[in-house]
């Protein structure tokens, strides 16, 4: 599904001018760094594992956004994940099959996850029911209800989401873990139907699961106080770590550039930011001769 | 209601390490042998978490039938692990010292290293650093024990049970053995829930509940022990700075902690030794945990706490005398092998060839089928081979499903199909390894669930984790 338009730089430059930059991830901030990328004269392949740019959860301006980044003469390969970075570049899988595409440079920029039971340094038990929130979000939008009386750890977009969610999908009441957060964080609570339900726990964090084979409590802990709330599903919404899941680019080295933005809630200007640190970083990589039509571009 | 008879020339309760590779031993004979396991899939007992280590048995006392057993297990892994698909490397071993007190402890191993037939030497300065170059600097010395191996001993117990299953051996999961019958000196019928087996020969080798079973069988009174062991798994992005495993100087009680490279390019931290009550209690704390974590960082200093993407706890089992592998003296018929402690994964080949040996002697038949499938021809996985032109060559092998390990729609597609297939997403997962890595089902959750949905014929929220009653949700929710 890969999608040529007809100002993409690609087959039009000279070859050995030509300096290839890879992008794993059409998401907020891939696109605005495939766009900055190109606009500095680089050939910009963006990759997205999913069948439509955008992200996981598309916003309503993700198509103007992805449509922009086409316009700035990158290429689309949809549907396709980049698996490894080899000697010879990026190995893809996608539904065209097997690929390998030149990078000189790496830009990973796949998104953020919540953080794991181990990140979070939780102990206790192996039990059914409890879910990263990211997965709770498509189970409970497919069917799934994943407990009566969830504990949702977290404190920020995720969290609210999947609390609401929890609550709309039939959880008779939630307990919401909320850690230490910044200042002036505000601890989600939704308004509305099932606010009454909701227990929270402002600047505890979750210390141990327990119960076979399904949770039947947690362990939250404060200050050196500890605390046990019942619960039959524990959903994970804490963070918003970057997402790093390609062979040999799991950490940012050589070429491997990250560009994962972490504000909570998402915002534009953050995954703008965080494009533009990628996109700096990208031209210190690939050289001085790209700095001189940075500046022809801007002008 | 009447449970289904099935008649055997071998039941084999116990359906863990040990019992699908007794299994796998017994397929090549001209037997009908069913393998009847409690729990909902092979390997979910005291075979799930474990070192991963296929040990050469130089610790061992020299003349134990443990030694005895594990040494000549040890120069097989190379040919069964090609045969079975499963991942495995002869990494070596280093056994860290610091005291120059404990040379002789290290030299008096090195020689019973000797009287086991496994090579072994101390290793100081410079050669210990270049076999050893993420040691503790403050190691004195070291033995290095070059055949130590890892293997990936959670898809092992599957692989058995694959291929005995193409040979014929039928597998009955989910079925406790619940009751039984003898007549004379003889075991002639075990029950469970669903069946009626009508045995000529029976095995108990039933892990953590080989005493329940022994006794429940009429044989001799014994107490399986359950010892906890703490684990940290690293990222296998560090699996570079770990090419052997390193322990400290074992005890006659344990090996102590280990930094173990694991088969599939990840780090193992553990285990401890906890002697616990209750048998499936496999929960972690955080003091352990951390204690494990200081305990390794003095074998490799430059341990990064930030790449542990997970804890647990594993149960392995002991008994008094430990290593029990023998004729029953109460049934003519039966077989016992129970307390393997820590041994079980390294010492499988041979055990089951000696298990064979005893069955044989209590008069089962031993004739050779004429035709035997010697290895399990599935592709390697993604995560292995790195192939991904060799997965696209299927269409489903185009799809990432796990993008952490790699794991596609066809290798998810097989494990839910074939010879003894997953029937929950931890079966899924130590068939592929998907959800297992450092994200932890964040993203790929869902999309197992719904594939294992699909294949199983539940609904998404009846789909269990593990064992029945693990389910993923507790109802269908509202429509939101």
């Amino acid at each position: 599904m890969e999608t040529s338009v007809p100002n993409a730089g690609a087959g039009r430059r000279r070859p050995g001018l030509e300096t290839n930059v890879f992008i794993a991830g059409a998401g907020r901030s891939g696109l605005h760094a495939a766009r900055l990328l190109a606009g500095h004269g680089l050939a910009v392949t963006l990759v997205e594992r999913l069948p439509a740019p955008g992200g996981q959860e598309p916003e309503p301006d993700a198509e103007a956004l992805a449509r922009a980044t086409r316009v700035a003469g990158v290429r689309f390969v949809l549907g396709t994940l980049a698996v490894s970075l080899t000697g010879s570049g990026v190995d893809t899988l996608g539904i065209d099959g097997a690929r390998t595409f030149p990078a000189d440079a790496l830009v990973v920029a796949t998104g953020t996850r919540p953080a794991t039971l181990a990140e979070l340094g939780a102990t206790g038990d192996r039990c059914a029911g409890v879910l990263p929130g990211s997965a709770a979000v498509h189970l409970i939008e497919s069917g799934v209800l994943p407990g009566w009386r969830p504990v949702i750890v977290g404190r920020g977009d995720l969290a609210r989401h999947c609390l609401s969610l929890c609550l709309r999908a039939g959880a008779r009441g939630a307990s919401l873990v909320s850690p230490p957060g910044p200042p002036g964080a505000g601890v989600p609570v939704p308004g509305g139907r099932g606010q009454d339900a909701v227990d929270v726990y402002d600047g505890w964090r979750l210390a141990s699961v327990h119960g076979q084979p399904r949770v039947g409590h947690v362990v939250v802990a404060r200050d050196g106080q500890t605390l046990r709330i019942p619960a039959d599903a524990v959903i994970l919404a804490q963070d918003r770590r970057p997402m790093r899941n390609i062979e040999n680019a799991v950490r940012d080295a050589g070429v491997v550039v990250g560009c994962h933005s972490s504000a909570d809630p998402k915002t534009d200007d953050d995954a703008v930011a965080t494009a533009r640190m990628a996109t700096e970083r990208v031209l210190e990589l690939v050289g001085p001769a790209h700095l001189v039509r940075e500046r022809q571009s801007e002008r | 209601m009447t449970a289904d008879l099935v008649e055997a020339d071998v039941a084999v309760v116990g359906a863990g390490v040990v019992g699908t590779a007794i299994a796998l031993r017994l397929s090549r004979l001209d037997l009908s042998v069913a393998v009847i396991e409690a729990r909902h899939d092979v390997g979910d007992g005291t075979s799930k978490s474990n070192s991963g280590i296929t040990a050469s048995g130089w610790t061992l006392p020299s003349s134990s039938l443990e030694a005895r057993l594990v040494t000549a297990s040890s120069p097989r892994w190379e040919d069964l692990t090609a045969r079975l698909g499963v991942q495995f490397r002869r990494c070596g071993m280093v056994a860290l010292y610091r005291e120059a007190d404990e040379a002789r402890r290290a030299a008096e191993l090195v020689a019973n290293a000797g009287r086991n037939g496994v090579p072994a030497h101390l290793a100081e300065g410079a050669e210990l650093a270049a076999v050893a170059p993420h040691a503790s600097p403050d190691a004195r010395g070291g033995v290095v024990i070059p055949a130590e191996g890892v293997i990936d001993s959670v898809r092992l117990p599957v692989a058995y049970a694959q291929l005995s299953a193409r040979n014929g051996v039928r597998f009955f999961l989910g079925e406790p053995v619940t009751a039984a019958e003898r007549q004379g000196r003889a075991v002639t019928e075990l029950r469970t829930p669903r069946h009626r087996f009508r045995p000529r020969f029976v095995v108990n080798c039933a892990g953590l509940g080989a005493d329940q079973v022994s006794s429940l069988l009429g044989s001799e009174d014994f107490t399986v022990g359950p010892r906890r062991g703490q684990w940290l798994l690293l990222d296998r992005d560090v699996g570079d700075q770990v090419p052997c495993i390193l322990t400290g100087l074992p005890t006659e009680r344990t090996h102590g902690v280990m930094v173990i490279p694991t088969a599939h390019g990840s780090v193992l931290l553990g285990p401890t030794a906890e002697d616990i009550g209750e048998k499936q209690d496999r929960a972690t704390d955080a003091e352990t945990i951390a204690a494990v974590l200081a305990g390794c960082r003095m074998l490799m200093p430059a341990i990064d706490s930030s790449r542990v993407i997970k804890t647990f706890a594993g149960v392995r089992s002991h008994s008094v005398p430990t290593y029990r592998i023998e004729r029953s003296e109460r049934a003519d018929n039966l077989v016992t092998v129970a307390g393997i402690r820590s041994t079980g994964v390294s010492g499988s080949p041979g055990i089951a060839d000696y298990v064979a040996e005893l069955l044989a002697d209590a008069g089962l038949p031993t004739v050779e089928k004429s035709r035997v499938v010697e290895r399990l021809d599935e592709p390697a996985p993604l995560r292995v081979s790195g192939d991904c032109a060799r997965s696209a060559e299927y269409d489903l092998g185009r799809t990432v499903v796990c993008t952490c390990e790699k794991v596609t729609v066809a290798e998810i597609h097989r494990a839910l199909q074939g010879p003894v297939p997953a029937r929950s997403i931890g079966g899924i997962a130590r068939r592929t390894h998907a959800t297992w890595g450092r994200c932890q089902g964040s993203a790929c959750l869902s999309g197992v669930t719904f594939i294992a949905s699909l294949y199983l014929g539940v609904e998404a929220w009846q789909l269990p984790a593990g064992e029945p009653g693990s389910t993923l949700g507790v109802a269908p929710a509202r429509p939101v």
